[in-house]
């Protein structure tokens, strides 16, 4: 029998994988605008931006010292180059998400069929699969994202850097996707040995 | 690869005795199944109180039950 909280949790991303689909789809959709008709009022290109004047905002007794913060630039008018190195600035990201979570609910949803479907081999190739996307995913992310981004600055702001690293995130991303291998790596034994224990007479 | 391993002499053993699977499942309180496993050689492991048991059963010892080839 299922525990509850798996048929849930099986749910809850299911639900998240559909509207993670809907929220690729609408960027796909603004991002072919961009290309092909112009960016409207209230959507852009997030751009992060270094050396910000930052006179009078620190409190009394303190000192900023590094500064980023980050923009959403609007190009004027049709332009497919920009609308194509934003595409590939946050799609890798995304499909990650979204290969990543169809790996969580297709495993979910056979754990469904029991309890040992849950503790199988199946899971622990799935826990496998999941564990690499994510590590490969971040880091084709974080190298596509840091190009595209180092070049749509040049494009869109009078001062850009030559290089941006790729957010924090992605480093929580990765140790998830090593976290994952390991736990693939402990069902799989577990397994291993389950059937050694069952087989012995 | 090498293709040695233990292999269970149980069918032997029961035709030297006249024996029949269903009676040594009785006689060592091992389900039918349990031992055709074994005597198949599908079984991973033997623990040694079974081993005990068959070799009382059987009168024999370990070394006549397992063979290595």
């Amino acid at each position: 029998m299922p525990t509850r909280w798996i048929i849930r949790l099986d749910i809850l991303l299911s639900i998240g994988l559909a509207l993670g689909c809907l929220g690729a789809l609408a960027g796909l959709v603004m991002n072919a605008g961009m290309a092909f008709f112009g960016t409207p009022s209230g959507v852009g290109v997030p751009l992060r931006v270094f050396d910000v004047p930052v006179d009078g905002l620190a409190a009394g007794g303190a000192t900023i010292d590094a500064v980023s913060a980050e923009v959403t630039v609007r190009p004027d008018g049709a332009e497919p180059l920009q609308g194509l190195l934003h595409l590939l600035m946050w799609a890798p990201g995304t499909a990650t998400g979204l290969l990543a979570m169809f790996t969580l609910v297709r495993a979910l949803r056979r754990a469904r069929s029991g309890d040992r479907a849950l503790f199988s081999a199946a899971t622990a190739r799935d826990l496998r699969r999941l564990g690499w996307i994510l590590i490969a995913g971040a880091l084709v992310s974080a190298v596509i994202g840091m190009v595209t981004e180092a070049i749509l600055s040049s494009m869109l702001l009078a001062e850009s850097h030559p290089f941006y690293p790729p957010p924090g995130e992605l480093l929580g991303v990765i140790v998830a996707g090593f976290a994952a291998l390991g736990v693939s790596e402990i069902v799989r034994r577990g397994v291993a040995l389950l059937e050694e224990v069952e087989a012995t007479i | 690869m090498d293709e040695r391993a233990i292999r269970v002499r149980l069918d032997e053993l029961l035709q030297e005795r006249g024996m029949t699977l269903t009676e040594l499942s009785h006689r060592v309180e091992i389900t039918v199944v349990n031992l055709s496993i074994l005597k198949n050689g599908h079984a991973k492991a033997i623990r040694f109180s079974t081993l005990t048991r068959l070799c009382e059963a059987l009168g024999c010892q370990p070394g006549d039950l397992l063979t290595y080839e």
